[in-house]
């Protein structure tokens, strides 16, 4: 019961509040500097009732993680292409002919 | 102690130890295959050049590649002209099909583009291929500078003041290159990865 009037004051205040396109800047920004007091409420409020903007913000930080691996051992090379062995051919003569 | 230690360096050894690896590096950051393979023969060229520079704490491979990574910055650098943004990198039109144009819910996630959960480990995810293709493959739909700036910023961990730099754009701009990269990577790896396995 309790939850129920709790989702509809949710979807009353989401409808009233800003909409998801306007705040959605923010979410990237909170990734990049520190956010002003007034934005930070505006972005609590907004993720309090859209769930969309709180998956949408754990999109971003899975995007993020997603190269911690990487950073943390850069020796594993995670790209795995290749030269063909004509790119390694002329990368061989181009290192002959400036020794 | 060593200090004519040079001796053992083979310069042409170099193409079949690191010539992949490097390659991989530089075109995981510049997503052209000519661009990446100028990128290596550059660096193995001025690694001959500075084989004083090495030290030997460290491996062959992490000296080289610390010289791959300055000429990467310096091919950012020369396709950076512009200080401003470009129109191109600017519009954010594209991206307004995501939020409803109309009615009490208007410019709040279309049903079809709500973002959902998405169900897996994000650390190892890059060593499967088809993810890595995917991801370039998304990265390759954003103009240029939008995309290097993000590749510094998340595949390399660079400063934003120091990206700023390097792309010659202001904080704002910066800003809202990296929003729109969000914004579209999202939609994008969501729609062809999470929401193609199931």
């Amino acid at each position: 019961m309790t939850t129920k009037l709790l989702q509809k004051f949710k979807l009353w205040v989401a409808r009233r509040t800003e909409q998801c396109k306007d705040i959605s800047p923010l979410f990237s920004d909170q990734l990049e500097r520190k956010l002003r007091f007034s934005e930070r409420i505006r972005v609590k409020l907004h993720v309090w009732t859209c769930g969309p903007c709180r998956r949408y913000v754990s999109n971003l930080s899975f995007m993020h993680d997603i190269f911690q691996t990487q950073r943390e051992k850069p020796e594993i090379d995670e790209f795995k292409i290749s030269l063909s062995f004509d790119a390694k051919e002329r990368l061989k003569r181009a290192i002959e002919s400036h020794k | 102690m060593n200090s004519e230690n040079k001796i053992t360096f083979d310069p042409v050894s170099w193409v079949d130890n690191f010539g992949d690896y490097l390659y991989g590096f530089a075109y995981s950051r510049v997503r052209n295959e000519s661009t990446a393979e100028d990128l290596v023969q550059e660096t193995l060229l001025s690694a001959i050049q500075s084989i004083k520079s090495f030290r030997e704490d460290s491996s062959e491979k992490t000296w080289l590649c610390g010289i791959l990574k300055h000429k990467i910055i310096d091919f950012y650098r020369k396709s950076s002209r512009e200080v401003e943004l470009t129109t191109e990198e600017a519009d954010m039109s594209s991206y307004d099909y995501l939020f409803r144009d109309e009615g009490i819910w208007e410019g709040h996630w279309t049903a079809e583009n709500s973002p959902m959960v998405w169900n897996e480990n994000p650390h190892g995810i890059l060593e499967k291929s088809e993810f890595r293709n995917t991801f370039v493959g998304c990265l390759m739909e954003l103009p240029e500078r939008v995309a290097n700036a993000f590749t510094l910023r998340e595949v390399d961990g660079y400063a934003a003041a120091e990206i700023c730099d390097f792309l010659m754009i202001s904080p704002n701009n910066y800003w809202v290159m990296m929003h729109r990269a969000r914004l579209h990577l999202r939609r994008c790896i969501d729609m062809n990865w999470f929401r193609r396995e199931n």
